[in-house]
């Protein structure tokens, strides 16, 4: 069985057509096998504002086999692994029907976001966290959704390290050093 | 009553105006003793209606409420009325009194058999314009199979109600054994054809 270009074709357009879901999909190469998908952060939760960025691979048997997906942007979920964006999702996993597409798994994923299922984790460690000290989770979380999910604008980054009374050019050299990452550039101007 | 109730009933309609009409237009023609059987929302007929009816109203609607589905037999024409069409009240509908347009008087609503006196309205004027058009068919290109997403090419359903292409609810079992839209289990015996024409 080779793979369904008609079918992937017009999932692609119907995801550009509707853009009151929030999820995007954009070929990652030539092929249509290999995709990225990116949804947004839940509101209410502490994902709010983040954009992930979700690695998707068709098999030939797709749709008849689920995608494979993983999260690229990292999360703090217990359903998502923290190291490698691993998915525990039933949907992905048996659960999966060729009725399913692309566009509703990332609004599963979305789901996935609001609503944790700590009784069948991916992430051990998050999970723990989740059933022991929620509050603690959902800062950790919320800081994770910050730190990696939230789109920054260089500029804005820069100007608030201004702020703090650095001066432009070390500002811009420290967040070079730190791959943009503002909190890492402020502890490489502080220490 | 013998003569309506020996006659099959294959059409039901979930709105009783227009059985109602055709149940006017069978008892003026003289068709068969009272009926349980009709209603009308139409106003002026109605009105009408109040006009003539007796005391035994009340205990009359009391028994209609409890008679059979609105039923049209658009089948089972008389030999002597072509356009004759036989109605029975829909179970389903809401008590009387419950509906809005009833809703203001007491009084008006019921249709009683005997003492409706439609003067002057034509059996066929009424048949042929008041019944409801049925849904049209629906032409197999304007479904999409949720599996290929594409217009349904030999339209296929299975027992729990799905409408797949044939070729692609076969490719669904052989992979998963369940259908696609419910996750009911599901075999290719439980699958056929579906022919709209």
């Amino acid at each position: 069985m080779t793979l369904d270009a008609g079918r992937i074709n017009k999932e692609l357009k119907e995801i550009s057509k509707d853009v009151a879901s929030g999820v995007e999909v954009q070929l990652r190469g030539s092929g249509l096998n290999k995709l990225v998908g990116y949804v947004p952060g839940p509101k209410d939760t502490p994902y709010e504002g983040g954009r992930y960025e979700v690695d998707i691979n068709l098999d030939e048997q797709y749709p008849f086999v689920p995608p494979k997906m993983r999260f690229v942007t990292k999360v703090w979920h217990p359903n998502i692994s923290s190291a490698n964006g691993a998915i525990c999702l039933d949907v992905l996993k048996d659960q999966w029907s060729p009725a399913l597409t692309i566009k509703t798994a990332l609004l599963s994923l979305q789901a996935l976001l609001s609503s944790p299922q700590p009784d069948d984790p991916q992430d051990a460690v998050v999970a723990k966290q989740y059933l022991d000290d929620r509050k603690l989770f959902e800062r950790t979380a919320r800081h994770w959704t910050e730190a990696f999910a939230i789109p920054k604008n260089e500029d804005e980054v820069c100007m608030r390290i201004m702020e703090m009374g650095f001066s432009k050019e070390a500002a811009q050299k420290a967040l070079k050093e730190a791959n943009g990452d503002e909190n890492i550039a402020l502890e490489k101007l502080l220490g | 009553m013998a003569a309506t109730a020996a006659r099959p009933v294959p059409v039901v309609l979930h709105d009783d105006d227009e059985c109602a009409e055709h149940q006017e237009n069978r008892r003026q023609d003289g068709a068969g003793p009272a009926t349980e059987t009709g209603s009308s929302r139409g106003t002026s007929r109605q009105q009408q209606r109040q006009e003539q009816q007796g005391p035994s109203r009340k205990r009359r609607r009391g028994q209609r409420e409890n008679s059979k589905a609105v039923c049209v037999d658009l089948t089972s024409l008389s030999d002597s009325d072509p356009d004759e069409v036989q109605c029975i009240l829909d179970r389903r509908a809401p008590p009387r009194a419950q509906r809005p347009v009833l809703a203001s008087s007491s009084q008006q609503g019921c249709l009683l058999p005997q003492q409706q006196v439609n003067p002057g309205k034509s059996i066929a004027a009424s048949s042929a314009s008041a019944l409801p058009a049925l849904p049209p068919a629906s032409a197999e290109p304007g479904i999409k199979c949720p599996v290929c997403l594409d217009p349904i090419t030999q339209m296929s359903t299975t027992h729990c109600g799905h409408v797949f292409c044939m070729p692609c609810i076969k490719d669904c079992i052989k992979a998963q054994k369940r259908c696609p839209k419910c996750r009911k289990a599901l075999t290719m015996k439980q699958v056929h054809r579906v022919f709209l024409e």
